[in-house]
């Protein structure tokens, strides 16, 4: 021990042996937690927390001593070990709940992660390793708190908030993208978080609203430009001639992140500040969607063609159905992670 | 440098495959290695366009290979996309540049780095200074001349205090001129009188569409005639402060004008000041002059001196416009990472939202259209999103963001409220409007901001009775105003704006 320095020592120290040698103790994490917080005050940097939720598992330390719960916490840690970053940070907070800190991470990238790690813990349910849930809500600094136990504390906000939603409400987590998409048209929804409208043809509004919106959202990109967003626009055909494309023609360089998806068109290679997701499904060419997320807002809007140039469309300004049509869209088309 | 040759340095032979058959297949020209020591030597020969280097290579691994070619002046601009099992941290990687793509190879996703990486180093050489100095030692026309005559390609940007104008040359030719939202031979003229300031040139790929036609020199003199004359009989033409009505209806002006006349009568629609109309119209400063000048002379229109409110610079005070920009700042929860505040204008039909703006822009100086709307003058189709938008100090703008139809808009409505400083409600007597939406739309975003609501009532109704139940339903205080918009009473929008920004300014919003 002489020759150890006390950073190793307690690291070593730190290490909870009874899951993995990267997996850390509560001592340890809420340490490395407020140091991480100060560390970004003192120079202005980003980090984010993710908390994760087992069910069945109660945190506390007697649930750890069910055989079976141990087990499923373990391979739950050990998932999400092998997915996060070397620069990550796993361990156990005192509630005996599993939490990531992600240095230098803003909202965006922690968003990914939780893809990322969600499709981890998916596997193993897939395949039978464990037989319980595993949900995740993250907090980013300074947006959602200025020190470690706040971001804790909106995380935790958020596994409850998130029962309000109409995500959890329809229990959508289950279901695959394109079987959310199609229930979404036929309720009738009406108010501020989710409404439903009918366009075209005979009705109040044309079937220009879609492109009138999706122009609303590329001038608040434009707008602020340093600003990060994510957008996704889908279309029949991609092309340098879609309105967003030339939208983006003439804007500068941007924070947000843009992807277009749909099949191949003309002139893609001219299409400036989007990336392409080259897509050659059927469905894409009668439902067109549009998803929107900002650190304070999300909108999703989907829209299927009918008969006689009408449509039935959907939209919402509810935040985690956003994020969690987002997220089925990335795991149904297995679209990859930009981790940076 | 070549413009298209990446280089590869991998040592996967499904890797290779793949991206080798994409990357040819689009027209990239290649060049591969199979280890970092070669990477390294081929990058300083061949300076690639980007490099697609794999993690784990032999001899000199990727990320050795990274800080070498990044600490060589020579390529340290060259992008980097790594492909590994899993991110990395590595010292000095650039987000945006330099990107990570993990496996399996998705090749849409290389596609999306490439581009990325592409854009990014255009910018980043395009950011290279080239020239710089002070415009009291070099005149604009020195400069565009020195640029026309060693055939330079760049933008020339030219700083007076807070006013930026940029000039795109290529090839020494003169494509485009911006500024403060002029464009073309206006701009230009505009900028070619600045005799004090600072300048840069930048050398940089120019992709502007060529807007300006006309030869370099031919420029110049056109430019330096006009700014020479402008100041020569600037006592004829009007005052920059007055205000200008037609004298005759616009159909029955004569069939055979100058078109610049029919532009300028169109103007005169939306805008009423001179300044505006000036600033507006596409034209030339002088042009514009002088066409109004002859229109007043043959008594198309006839020239009227503003009120005390209407000649300001702008429609708020100095003083005024620090103090909202502050309260904005301060007030609202995350307002810092934003640019601009928003003020919903949310009506029951977007013909009441074309009249409303119709009495803001002649008569409020500094309220500027947004371009759509100035084209969609015909007013009858719907104004949805930003319509009008007031400049504050430092940047910071107030925009009007207009949803008429509020019916199953709720998403739209509470998405787009993050920066929102204040509400205007708009409704007439129409029977078919659906004031319940309205309502509706007022009580969530009052919950949710907190912002101050001004109320405007545009129909007919005189009735005591009507005014009493709009009072219930909309529950508002007896002490708020209901503004009733007239087009005769046009001075109404100062007080409408006044009460809103007076509000803003008393409330301690959340």
């Amino acid at each position: 021990m002489a020759t150890e320095t006390k950073t190793a020592a307690a690291e070593k120290s730190g290490k909870d042996s009874t899951l993995s040698d990267k997996f850390h103790n509560a001592a340890f994490i809420n340490e490395y937690g407020k140091l991480e917080s100060l560390r970004a005050v003192r120079q202005n940097t980003l980090f984010s927390v993710i908390l994760v939720n087992i069910e069945g598992f109660e945190g506390t330390q007697s649930s750890l001593k069910d055989p079976k719960m141990l087990a499923t916490v373990q391979k739950v840690a050990a998932a999400i070990i092998s997915a996060v970053r070397n620069s990550d940070v796993v361990g156990m907070t005192d509630n005996k709940q599993i939490v990531i800190i992600m240095p230098e991470t803003d909202y965006f990238t922690s968003l990914s992660l939780i893809r990322k790690l969600s499709h981890a813990t998916d596997v193993l349910l897939r395949d039978g390793v464990i037989d319980a849930a595993v949900a995740y809500a993250q907090a980013a600094f300074p947006r959602d708190g200025k020190t470690y136990d706040e971001l804790l504390m909106t995380a935790k906000y958020r596994f409850t908030d998130r029962k309000n939603s109409l995500w959890d409400k329809l229990d959508l987590d289950d279901k695959l993208f394109w079987e959310i998409v199609e229930g979404l048209f036929s309720r009738g929804y009406k108010g501020f978080d989710n409404s439903c409208f009918d366009a075209g043809m005979g009705f109040e509004l044309t079937e220009f609203i879609m492109d009138q919106i999706n122009d609303l959202i590329m001038k608040e990109i434009k707008r602020s430009a340093h600003r990060k967003a994510v957008a996704y626009f889908s279309a029949r055909k991609i092309s340098a001639s879609l309105p967003v494309a030339k939208g983006l023609a003439v804007s500068g360089p941007l924070s947000s992140k843009i992807y277009l998806a749909g099949e191949a068109g003309d002139n893609i290679r001219e299409i400036r500040n989007a990336s392409l997701i080259i897509l050659d499904d059927p469905r894409l060419k009668e439902t067109f969607f549009t998803f929107y997320l900002t650190e304070n807002s999300g909108y999703a809007l989907v829209c299927k063609e009918n008969w006689g140039a009408t449509f039935s469309c959907f939209h919402t300004s509810d935040h985690y159905m956003v994020e969690g049509l987002i997220n089925k869209f990335y795991k149904e088309y297995s679209l990859q992670e930009q981790l940076v | 440098m070549s413009q298209n040759r990446i280089l590869l340095a991998l040592t996967d032979k499904e890797d290779i495959r793949v991206l080798t058959g994409y990357l040819s297949g689009v027209g990239f020209e290649l060049s591969l290695t199979e280890d970092g020591a070669a990477a390294v030597e081929r990058s300083m020969t061949e300076v690639p366009t980007i490099m697609i280097v794999d993690m784990v290579l032999p001899v000199i691994d990727g990320e050795r290979l990274f800080k070498i070619v990044r600490h060589n002046p020579h390529t340290s601009k060259i992008p980097f996309i790594f492909i590994s099992n899993n991110a990395v941290d590595i010292k000095g990687f650039k987000p945006g540049l330099d990107s990570f793509v993990s496996r399996p190879l998705n090749l849409e996703q290389v596609d999306g780095r490439l581009r990325q990486a592409m854009f990014q180093r255009e910018d980043a050489h395009g950011g290279a200074k080239g020239i710089e100095g002070k415009l009291s030692h070099m005149s604009p026309p020195d400069i565009i001349q020195f640029l026309h005559m060693n055939k330079k390609e760049g933008e020339l940007k030219l700083t007076l205090g807070s006013q930026v104008g940029h000039i795109y040359i290529k090839e020494g030719d003169i494509y485009n001129a911006v500024f403060e939202g002029v464009e073309k031979e206006k701009a230009l003229y505009r900028l070619l009188e600045w005799n004090e300031g600072g300048f840069e040139f930048m050398p940089k790929t120019i992709d502007v569409p060529k807007k300006i036609h006309s030869g370099t020199s031919n420029l110049l003199m056109e430019g330096m005639r006009q700014i020479d004359e402008v100041k020569r009989i600037k006592e004829r033409f009007p005052d920059q402060k007055n205000l200008l009505k037609m004298k005759v209806e616009p159909a029955n002006l004569p069939k055979d004008l100058d078109p610049v006349i029919y532009d300028i009568v169109k103007l005169m629609k939306v805008y009423a000041r001179v300044k505006d109309l000036v600033d507006r119209c596409p034209l030339p400063d002088y042009e514009v002059y002088w066409t109004l000048t002859e229109m007043l002379s043959r008594g198309f229109i006839e020239e009227q001196k503003a009120s005390d409110e209407e000649t300001r610079q702008g429609f708020l005070s100095p003083d005024q416009t620090v103090n909202i920009r502050e309260r904005i700042i301060n007030n609202f929860t995350g307002i810092g990472n934003y640019n601009y505040a928003k003020i919903f204008l949310l009506s029951t039909s977007s013909v009441l939202v074309d009249a409303f703006l119709d009495m803001c822009c002649t008569r409020i100086p500094g309220l500027t259209l947004t371009q759509k709307t100035f084209l969609s003058e015909a007013s009858v189709g719907a104004q949805f999103g930003e319509v009008a938008s007031i400049k504050l100090q430092e940047g910071m703008d107030i925009v009007i963001f207009s949803l008429p139809i509020i019916r199953n808009m709720g998403p739209v409505v509470k998405s787009f409220s993050t920066n929102l400083v204040g509400l205007i409600l708009l409704w007439d007597d129409d029977v078919g409007a659906d004031l319940n939406e309205l309502v509706d739309a007022k009580k969530e975003m009052v919950a949710l901001k907190k912002c101050p609501v001004v109320h405007i009532f545009a129909g007919e109704g005189e009735k005591v009775g009507l005014e009493i139940s709009y009072r219930k339903m909309f529950m508002i205080k007896d002490s708020e105003p209901i503004f009733k918009l007239r087009t005769q009473e046009k001075g109404i929008v100062f007080d409408i704006f006044n009460e809103l920004f007076g509000d803003l300014l008393k409330q301690g919003v959340a």
